[in-house]
């Protein structure tokens, strides 16, 4: 198990550094370089001149790569050419309104995957299996801004049953957790639809697959019901892959994010980016673009490790 | 290399690749429909204009966010251009642009993994965990930051796309290259002294062409909806060209216009594309009787 651990840990920390390298070569792509991007309409050859050598951009460029891991190591993700504040602060106000976003969508999402997943596992190939397949084709198929305004213009501006965006109401501050949930609802619930409708889909065929195993025919045999025999032994075995799926679905996950928080102007990481990126604010795109691309490695890393210890075949794979 | 043709049905327990394919095909009659959706979407982008005549960006003042009427079968939008018009032609941006894109994605992606297999060793591991490192990366977010720096003609979201999108199929073709490498014909060809380069375009490649289409076709699918996103994100091709998402966008602005139709017309144009060839990959993937799963949506 640790040798595991640590083979899948080292792994991981190559690919952060390769994504570093990556991050880092997009931000000297940019045509003339960063000091180009920071001097935007103020640009004339002598001050770019001037501020690349201020910011040591005349120095070979792995130096330069360096010299930005050391301040990436002290937190220093650069200011926001925009806001004028550290991209750090800027990061630290919207990272809960994200995390809060995707942490509901992917409850959601199970809560409805699962049982959806089970009632059509146990009847397959009948008339409301197929139904519920063609349902779950389309929404895996569903661009999430559509279904989004159709939730906005439906829910909130002809029903007003819930609120168009944002995070508190306008000028409203403070914790308030009542509000921040009525406002995170129909963000989150359009997130797990169109999440939903992978897991579902693959839960379904690991069911169908646990189904006819062996240990089902002994549980059914001992006297357990279908209802005990599915939940003790089918279910658990046909999760256990939802673990390693459940990694290998934060990039959509983090995608999903940022044009939810777009739809719903929800002042989160992902509107964060959105923003920047319309702005041309550099720093603020590969600052939330590099700890996306890490938090990604880190939960597929877990989600390994988490299969290893549910499942102790792995480990010796 | 000259093959005697009484030795091209190969013996044993594998069937020559893309036997009795087109035979299953027909038959699944979903597919079918899949195909016939693709067919009606492209006749609607590229001949529909030829009927229906209205410019995609000739604004009619007398009519800012109309809703459907005669005049105009789906409304207009904020400086009273046709939606319709703006439909069509956003189609053949969508559906160009999407099947190029999957294209390079699927060329690279495949030419990759087959280098990949066949050399194996220390150039197998790199290559790999390059693809590995991409794959991880939100390949929305990533998108975002490359669309930020050069905002994307046609030809540059083919690119862009391209590029981010070369890792699944670089997965898949490496994984069935390796097994083709233990096959005796690729070790007869070994054996007689072909070089690496042969060996990939003239016996790995052609052995994977099911994977590679069924990957294609889900690729269309991807790349037609990251189009729409990014250009519902503004990031995408930059107006006044007419595109799918950017319609929706300005659908958003006007919500309290109660502008539904700049809403649903765009959006389920999208959602019937990218179920269609979603579909269509379906189907093919059982009809060349693959078993790969996808790991979920793009994004």
């Amino acid at each position: 198990m640790a040798g595991y651990i640590l083979r899948r840990s080292i792994q991981s920390l190559i690919t952060v550094v390769g994504v570093t390298v990556i991050v880092f070569v997009l931000v000297h792509l940019l045509p003339g370089g960063p000091a180009h991007a920071i001097l935007g309409a103020h640009y004339t050859a002598g001050k770019l001149k001037a501020l690349d050598q201020q910011l040591g951009l005349t120095k070979p460029a792995y130096l330069q790569y360096f010299v930005w891991l050391a301040h990436l190591a002290q937190g220093n993700l650069g200011y926001s050419y925009i806001h004028q504040l550290p991209v750090t602060s800027l990061i630290a106000s919207a990272l809960p309104n994200s995390v809060l976003l995707a942490g509901l969508a992917v409850l959601e999402a199970l809560f409805l995957a699962i049982p959806l997943a089970i009632f059509q596992a146990l009847r397959p190939k009948t008339l409301r299996d197929y139904v519920l397949t063609t349902l779950n084709f389309f929404l895996y198929s569903m661009p999430v801004f559509f279904l989004g305004s159709v939730a906005i213009l439906y829910l909130a501006v002809d029903h007003n049953i819930f609120p168009v965006g944002g995070v508190l109401p306008p000028g409203a501050t403070g914790l308030d957790l009542g509000e921040r949930l009525y406002h995170v609802i129909l963000p989150s619930t359009t997130l797990a639809l169109v999440q939903l409708a992978a897991w579902s889909r693959y839960l379904r065929a690991s069911l169908l697959d646990a189904l006819v195993q062996d240990y089902m025919r002994t549980a059914r045999a001992k006297g357990l019901s279908l209802r005990a025999a599915v939940r003790k032994h089918a279910l658990r075995n046909a999760l256990l892959p939802i673990i390693t799926l459940l990694g290998l679905s934060l990039p959509a996950l983090i995608g999903g994010v940022v044009v939810v928080e777009s739809v719903f102007d929800y002042p989160g990481m992902g509107y964060l980016l959105w923003q920047g990126a319309q702005q041309y604010d550099f720093p603020v795109i590969l600052g939330v673009a590099l700890l996306a691309s890490v938090a990604t490695v880190i939960g597929n890393l877990l989600a390994d490790l988490c299969y290893a210890i549910a499942d102790p075949r792995i480990r010796y794979a | 290399m000259h093959r005697p043709a009484d030795v091209d049905v190969e013996v044993g327990f594998s069937r020559p690749a893309g036997s009795g394919v087109m035979k299953r095909f027909m038959r699944n009659r979903s597919a079918l429909l899949a195909v016939v959706v693709i067919v009606l979407i492209a006749g609607f982008s590229f001949l529909g204009p030829l009927v229906y005549r209205t410019g995609p960006n000739a604004v009619d003042p007398s009519s800012i966010l109309a809703g459907p009427s005669s005049l105009h079968p789906l409304g207009t939008d904020g400086v009273g251009r046709d939606v319709l018009a703006r439909l069509m032609f956003g189609g053949r941006i969508s559906l160009i642009v999407g099947v190029l894109a999957a294209v390079l994605g699927v060329v690279t992606g495949m030419v990759y993994g087959a280098i990949a297999g066949v050399f194996g060793g220390i150039v197998d591991a790199l290559l790999m965990r390059l693809a590995d490192i991409v794959l991880s990366l939100p390949v929305l977010v990533l998108l975002i930051v490359l669309s930020a720096e050069f905002r994307p003609s046609e030809l540059m979201m083919v690119v862009v796309i391209g590029l981010t999108t070369w890792p699944v199929p670089a997965r898949l073709v490496r994984g069935e290259t390796l097994s083709l490498m233990q096959r005796e014909f690729v070790q007869a060809a070994h054996q007689m002294g072909a070089r690496r380069g042969w060996t990939i375009f003239r016996h790995i490649l052609p052995n994977t062409v099911g994977t590679i289409v069924v990957n294609a076709t889900f690729q269309v699918a991807d790349a037609i909806l990251l189009i729409a996103y990014l250009s519902y994100l503004g990031l995408g091709i930059p107006p006044p060209a007419p595109t799918w998402g950017g319609i929706l966008t300005d659908g958003l602005t006007y919500l309290y216009e109660g502008t539904w139709w700049l809403i649903w017309a765009p959006g389920l144009a999208i959602l019937v594309t990218v179920v269609a060839f979603n579909y269509l990959g379906d189907a093919l993937r059982d009809a060349f009787d693959l078993r790969f799963e996808r790991a979920g949506r793009i994004v």
